[in-house]
């Protein structure tokens, strides 16, 4: 694949100079400012909504996990859909030590199709949890 | 690594060799060297070309064949504005023309890498004897450079460059933000 510019030769003396772009040019870039026009107004919530999610996953990582709740859920407002927000969310009131958050949240993925690492990864929890509530029951 | 014909790849991403043309032929303009043809795409190799006078200085040259670099990045960066955030962090879309724009966009910034051609005219610009030499040296590993990430395409250098452009910048704001 390769893209040229070259030099005229010396018969360039006799060649017409082209100084405008044709239509059929300015017609891509029309559409192209086009769509852009009618999606940028778009672009303030999903930039917002990016740094919504930025914030859960650093409070994840600093162990912030109550504000990292808290994020998840105002994006899954908008993203009640998204897999990996409500395992994220699932996985966060896990760690928090909300197990029955985390299940109610968990069991919401039920009948969705997860890839097998993320799968182990909620059947793990799932157990982990159980088994402490056993524990517990057992301790009383 | 998936070999596809040039071709294909030029016409599935046409927008960006059109830009890429497109930029020459700005850059000249810009610089006042005439442009006697221009192929804004073909199914063909090379996929385009613009064809122009010699340009008096080797500046101009380097400029003219660098011109795809800056003007295809920058559109396809900003072409993507819009969508890319929405698609890469949450994996969906509201609307069919995110995709078409992340496809315009993607397209577009990954035809800003100079080709091997391109390459060609600007080393040619340097073995003149006008300009100071250093100058001239500070451009080798720029053409260098260019003949690398042209052969490059061949592991999808283009396209990783073309994504990457298109996608640093809003992840660069979301992190100043957040």
């Amino acid at each position: 694949m390769e893209n040229n510019h070259e030099n005229a030769t010396d018969e360039s003396a006799v060649l017409n100079e082209i100084t405008s772009i044709p239509i059929w040019v300015k017609g891509i870039l029309v559409v192209g400012l086009i769509l852009f026009l009618i999606r940028m107004p778009y672009f303030r919530q999903s930039f917002s909504d990016a740094v919504v999610k930025s914030k859960a996953e650093t409070a994840v990582k600093t162990g912030k996990h109550l504000d990292a709740i808290l994020h998840y859920k105002k994006l899954l407002i908008r993203y009640p859909e998204d897999k990996k927000m409500i395992q994220a969310l699932g996985t966060t009131y896990y760690h928090a030590g909300q197990y029955d958050e985390a299940i109610n949240t968990f069991s919401s993925l039920t009948d969705v199709m997860l890839d097998k690492e993320d799968a182990e990864a909620i059947d793990g929890m799932i157990k982990d949890i159980f088994a402490k509530m056993a524990d517990r029951i057992n301790n009383k | 690594m998936t070999l596809i014909p040039g071709f294909l790849i030029s016409l599935i991403t046409f927008p960006g060799v059109i830009i890429h043309e497109l930029a020459h032929f700005l850059f000249c303009r810009i610089l006042g060297i005439p442009v006697y043809a221009v192929c804004y795409f073909r199914l063909g190799n090379p996929a385009g070309y613009v064809i122009h006078a010699k340009p008096a200085r080797w500046d101009h040259q380097i400029l003219i064949g660098c011109g795809p670099f800056f003007i295809n990045s920058v559109l396809g960066a900003i072409l993507v504005f819009p969508s890319v955030l929405r698609v890469l962090e949450f994996g969906n879309s509201e609307s069919a023309i995110d995709l078409i724009l992340i496809w315009l966009g993607v397209s577009v910034a990954m035809h800003a890498i100079p080709s091997t051609g391109d390459a060609e005219s600007m080393w040619s610009a340097i073995k003149t004897n006008q300009g100071f030499w250093l100058a001239k040296l500070a451009m080798v590993p720029v053409i260098m450079s260019i003949y690398i990430l042209s052969l490059g395409s061949i592991i999808w250098l283009d396209l990783i460059y073309g994504v990457w452009a298109c996608a640093f910048l809003p992840h660069v704001l979301v992190s100043v933000f957040a």
